[in-house]
């Protein structure tokens, strides 16, 4: 589940990622009547089991289990609610990307564990942009397609890849070779390579993005600074 | 089928009111003309005087044509104690069901990033500058769906900030609730929830 909005007196229009038809429309009639089947089980992240009907845009939901109920506390809800805003702008209804539903449910599962939040975030955005078609290039360096090395500097420029820094000046992203490393592997032993690894998927995914910002963002920033 | 202008005006204009269609619009239309021309006319006249003068309170956010509302105006309510609602019809609710004392503060939303609809669109700083004022415990009533959840975190977060105590209503089992019809995630929540008696 991704989102629901309002339809009418007493249905929803939910937003959902499924696992072999990509993300679609579902309306769901009367689920907030006290009664409803529905009630309680369309709430964002949960996932759920769904049948539905019609083959049109908008299908309509005819019965719902859950699967895995999902319950997210303060920082781990923003986080969730920014994975979410991120699917919704990022993909077109109906299309179908694979592995993505995979991505997205265990980023969901791991923001409720142990593990620090940004690596979860970090790891299903590059995830994300690879299941898109704009997989990124980490490990070797664009022009000379020598491995990246762990203590050089490169220009990361969003079409491309990793540039030797002599090589271009202005364009791009600076980056250090082992935080490129760091994301490809998923593994993130050093902070400093964290926070790196951040502005580099913040600049990409603007690129991507377009021109307005992420709402979810803005909302982060603005606690942050208080 | 088609009325005269006006009479099709009135039906076109009653289909703004939420659940009325076409044809209740018809009905009504009909039934203040034929049998309740008084009731349409005062009607019309209140209707017009609310859409006008009906604005915003100062203080808690809530519909009122007055600039402070009652409950703010009210000298017997405790300032000290404040609820965070999302809507205007939340307040009548609580006022029927619980004995509640304090004030109130009216979100008119909630946080949700992908409508669009973050802290400043809520009127948070406005909260945030009645906190640093006599408040000393804010109760978050929002919804308990996944953005009325983040927005109690976020408001909880700003009145930590200043030092104001922050608690949430209680989440479980209904009144003459049986347990095994209660569904899992109320349940879990009613488990994570339980108190010491």
């Amino acid at each position: 589940m991704l989102h629901q909005k309002a339809y009418r007196e007493t249905s929803l229009i939910l937003d959902v990622l499924t696992q072999d038809y990509g993300r679609i429309g579902v309306l769901a009639k009367g689920a907030k009547r006290p009664k409803s089947p529905f009630r309680g089980r369309l709430q964002p992240f949960v996932c759920n089991l769904l049948n539905w009907s019609g083959k049109g845009q908008l299908k309509t939901l005819t019965a719902v289990d859950t699967l895995t109920h999902i319950n997210l506390q303060g920082t781990q809800l923003y986080c969730g609610m920014y994975l979410n805003e991120l699917v919704v702008r990022l993909t077109q209804p109906d299309d179908q990307h694979e592995a993505l539903f995979a991505s997205y449910q265990s980023a969901v599962l791991n923001l409720m564990s142990e593990l620090p939040v940004e690596v979860t975030l970090r790891v299903f955005e590059k995830q994300l942009l690879r299941q898109l078609g704009y997989g990124l290039l980490l490990d070797v360096e664009y022009h000379t397609g020598t491995p990246v090395e762990p203590n050089l500097w490169y220009q990361y420029i969003v079409s491309k890849g990793p540039v030797r820094s002599q090589v271009v000046n202005d364009e791009g992203l600076r980056i250090q070779g082992k935080a490129l490393m760091a994301l490809e592997g998923e593994s993130f032993s050093e902070p400093d390579s964290l926070s790196q690894c951040k502005y580099l998927m913040r600049y990409i995914l603007d690129v991507y993005l377009g021109h307005e910002p992420l709402n979810s963002r803005a909302l982060f920033q603005t606690i942050s600074t208080r | 089928m088609s009325y005269s202008p006006l009479i099709q005006q009135l039906i076109n204009r009653l289909c703004v009111l939420p659940g009325v269609g076409p044809k209740s619009a018809q009905r009504m239309a009909f039934h203040l003309l034929q049998r309740d021309r008084e009731g349409g006319a005062a009607l019309s006249v209140v209707l017009a005087e609310a859409m006008d003068s009906v604005g915003q309170c100062q203080q808690c956010q809530t519909l009122s044509e007055a600039d402070v509302c009652a409950i703010c105006r009210s000298p017997h309510r405790d300032k000290g104690l404040m609820c965070v609602v999302e809507t205007p019809a939340n307040i009548p609710a609580i006022e029927q069901a619980a004995h509640y004392n304090g004030v109130y503060f009216v979100l008119m939303g909630h946080l949700s990033p992908i409508d669009g609809i973050g802290p400043e669109q809520l009127g948070l700083d406005k909260l945030a500058s009645r906190f640093a004022g006599d408040v000393t415990e804010v109760i978050l009533a929002t919804n308990l769906t996944v953005e009325g959840e983040a927005t109690a975190h976020y408001i909880a977060q700003l009145a930590e900030k200043h030092q104001v105590k922050a608690t949430r209503i209680a989440h479980g089992v209904p009144v003459g609730g049986e347990l095994e019809y209660i569904d899992e995630n109320t349940l879990s929540l009613a488990f994570q929830g339980r108190r010491e008696l």
